[in-house]
């Protein structure tokens, strides 16, 4: 059997400031398969970016067991963090976190700067634009484009590489409804074309009610999941 | 990371930050270029002083000095031996690992002057205390015009004489004082070391309105003459013998020859010695030289030559190393802390750069950077900054010594030893200046760096 996207087994992540210590999360143990679509909702400071930087093999703080695609994390040195984040994962940010002193183009072919093999980004590149409908755009730079139309560069960055999986911190967050809407409906075309694994966290009902399952999270446990076996 | 990444982020980053990178790179090129500029000075200062002035690859070594005799001694009547280096031991002394020559001296055990120059300069010129030596003909022989000759004249006696009205034009009477008479002789040959000759021509001469000699003067005179006053001196008169006079003339010029002195057969002084000082120590000599392979053989000989009894007898050289690797160490050391203001800056804007890219960091880690990946962008961009601004103040010492060349050429007087040069610049010294300015710029970056390598990528994405 293929193992799940996600498996967590007991997640903490406990911060230290000073003498008290505050668990972010708090014994999170579920699966994701892959291919679903999940939303994470939760209050503000329920868990939810600690989640995400979690699973997204950036912080490697936690306590418990964190499987990607059948690895253990706490198993995999630095490199193989870093190629796991640069092919398996991607990353799409509230503040989209595009660099502006680069082009789109520049822009989205950066995680190419990461590839163990070259290969030809610029060309990759405009195929991810194409994918978000942005290619006439390949030579601005980031600031000169609308939210909506930054946040779909921020996507064809993430996703460059083709990863199985993308992981998305309120993409809408900084949108107004309308271009909010554009890239919810663009990331169910992702989740559908490639059969990949979405999470995203959202405070967005419209958003969250379109997904496959709804974690709800509250002082880092969960507090409700649709998809619980 | 691939290096052709790392190329581009770096050329990214200098050419973003080139401002506060070109700052900061500019300490490391002024203190290199003094570093750089303070070292090719010492470096030629040495090689002028130890190279000519006092050669360090050889040594002058001389019989211990003997402790005062205690009155003990005297009572019980233990008569001193005789001081001097056999010569056994300066056999034993030329087969020393690291010895490749050695030249047996012998002083003149009585006071002398010297006068002459009248035919060459028009005018007499002397000293009444003239120092002088004897030396083996072989050794001198090789540094000798075609056609002189440094032999002892009395290899070749003339008729017997009692003045030098009796012999030829050339010749002078050679007869030791109370001897009946003596034989007519060719001028006794002296030669003098190039030492002599610089502080002649750039300092005597000048000063007293003469004109400079040279190996073609003297080529063309066939020898000054002048005439060796024996016996007596300003500091008195020998101990033996009575005071009288011997032709001689130079005929070479020869590094060998001692110093500031005459310097003459050794057969003559012998000859001289017994007259003026009376029969002793007659196998030995006064001293003995031996010239290294290499400068850095010199302490080994020493160190072996104490077995013998002999110490070295002119430390001038070693104090000169010393006095010289003290000053340029001084004007280093102000040089260094050039270096460590800048090092300093460097640290100040790595830190804040980094600061400034902390979304920038923290995006590239999303993408697969590691670590390690990000802390070699950061060093990167250090060490090309080092490198640069050490490279560039090489070149700014080279232009800058450039520049007082010149100036010293037109400006300033010929002095003894004036060098065509006051600075050497081998390339190890501008490779080295190169990489203290790398060293330097990533000493100051390293804080920086670690930083940047430690930046928690999910604290700077994650919108709190
Ligand atoms: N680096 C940190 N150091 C200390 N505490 C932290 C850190 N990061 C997060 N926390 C704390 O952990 C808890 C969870 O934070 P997190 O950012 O995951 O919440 P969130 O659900 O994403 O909130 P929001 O909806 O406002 O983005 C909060 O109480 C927060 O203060
Ligand atoms: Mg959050």
């Amino acid at each position: 059997m293929n193992p799940p996207a996600f498996r967590l087994q007991d997640l903490r992540r406990i911060y230290q400031e000073g003498d008290t210590r505050r668990a972010a999360l708090d014994g999170l143990s579920l699966d994701i398969e892959r291919g679903s679509f999940v939303a994470v909702v939760g209050a503000s400071g329920s868990g939810k970016s600690t989640l995400l930087a979690v699973l997204g093999a950036l912080d490697r703080g936690y306590e418990g067991r964190v499987e990607v695609l059948g690895q253990d994390l706490a198993r995999l040195d630095e490199r193989a963090l870093g190629r796991l984040r640069n092919a398996t994962l991607g990353f799409v940010f509230q503040s989209f976190h595009l660099l502006p002193h680069l082009t789109v183009l520049d822009n989205v072919a950066s995680p190419a700067l990461f590839a163990d093999e070259p290969f030809d980004a610029a060309q990759a590149a405009l195929l991810a634009l194409r994918q978000v409908g942005l290619e006439d755009r390949a030579l601005d730079r980031p600031q000169h484009l609308s939210g909506g139309q930054r946040q779909r560069v921020a996507l064809a960055r993430a996703l460059l590489r083709s990863p199985p999986i993308l992981l998305c911190d309120e993409p809408t967050g900084n949108l107004d409804s309308r271009t909010g809407a554009e890239v919810i409906a663009l990331l169910e075309r992702l989740h559908q074309e490639h059969q990949r694994t979405v999470i995203v966290v959202t405070h967005e009902e419209r958003l969250a009610q379109r997904a496959q399952r709804r974690i709800a999270l509250e002082d880092g446990r969960v507090k409700e999941d649709s998809g619980a076996a | 990371m691939r290096a052709s990444s790392l190329g581009r982020l770096v050329v990214g980053e200098l050419r973003r930050s080139r401002g506060a990178l070109g700052a900061s790179g500019f300490g490391i090129l002024a203190g290199t270029a003094a570093l750089v500029f303070f070292l090719a000075l010492g470096l030629q200062v040495r090689a002028v002083l130890l190279g000519q002035v006092f050669p360090l690859d050889r040594v002058e070594l001389e019989p211990a000095a003997k402790p005062e005799p205690g009155l003990l001694t005297l009572l019980v009547g233990g008569g001193r031996s005789p001081a001097g280096v056999k010569q056994e031991t300066v056999e034993r002394l030329g087969r020393m690992p690291g010895v490749s020559a050695v030249f047996p001296r012998l002083r003149f055990a009585f006071p002398s002057g010297a006068f002459g120059g009248a035919e060459l300069i028009g005018r007499e010129i002397g000293t009444h205390e003239m120092l002088a030596e004897g030396l083996d003909a072989r050794l001198i022989a090789p540094d000798l015009e075609a056609g002189l000759s440094f032999e002892d004249p009395l290899r070749k006696p003339g008729a017997a004489c009692k003045e030098d009205g009796d012999c030829e034009k050339e010749q002078y009477c050679e007869r030791a004082s109370g001897a009946p008479e003596g034989v007519c002789s060719a001028p006794v040959p002296v030669v003098v070391s190039p030492y002599l000759v610089e502080l002649f021509n750039k300092g005597l001469a000048p000063a007293h309105g003469l004109p400079p000699v040279g190996k073609t003067l003297i080529q063309k005179a066939r020898g000054i003459t002048f005439r060796f006053q024996l016996g007596v001196s300003m500091m008195g008169k020998a101990r033996a013998g009575a005071p009288r006079s011997a032709k001689a003339r130079v005929v070479g010029i020869s590094p060998n020859a001692m110093d500031l002195g005459a310097t003459v057969p050794i057969e003559v002084v012998r000859r001289w010695n017994q007259e003026f000082h009376g029969a002793e120590a007659a196998g030995s000599y006064s001293s003995v030289v031996l010239r290294m392979e290499r400068p850095d053989q010199v302490a080994t000989v020493i160190r072996m030559a104490e077995a013998e009894g002999l110490v070295p007898r002119d430390t001038r050289a070693r104090d000169v190393s010393v006095l010289i690797a003290g000053v340029i160490g001084l004007l280093a050391l102000v040089a260094g802390v050039i270096l460590v203001v800048a090092s300093s800056t460097i640290a100040y804007t790595f830190r804040v750069l980094v600061n400034e890219r902390r979304v920038e960091i923290g995006v590239y880690r999303s993408l697969g950077a590691t670590p390690g990946d990000i802390g070699a962008w950061w060093l990167a961009v250090a060490v090309v900054v080092g490198l640069a601004g050490g490279g560039l103040g090489g070149g700014v010492a080279r232009a800058l010594a450039w520049v007082i060349d010149l100036l010293a050429r037109e400006k300033l007087p010929d002095f003894p030893f004036k060098p065509a040069t006051f600075f050497q610049f081998p390339g190890w010294l501008l490779a080295g200046g190169a990489a203290a300015g790398a060293l330097f710029a990533l000493v100051g970056a390293v804080a920086g760096v670690r930083q940047a390598a430690r930046l928690d990528p999910a604290k700077a994405l994650l919108d709190p």
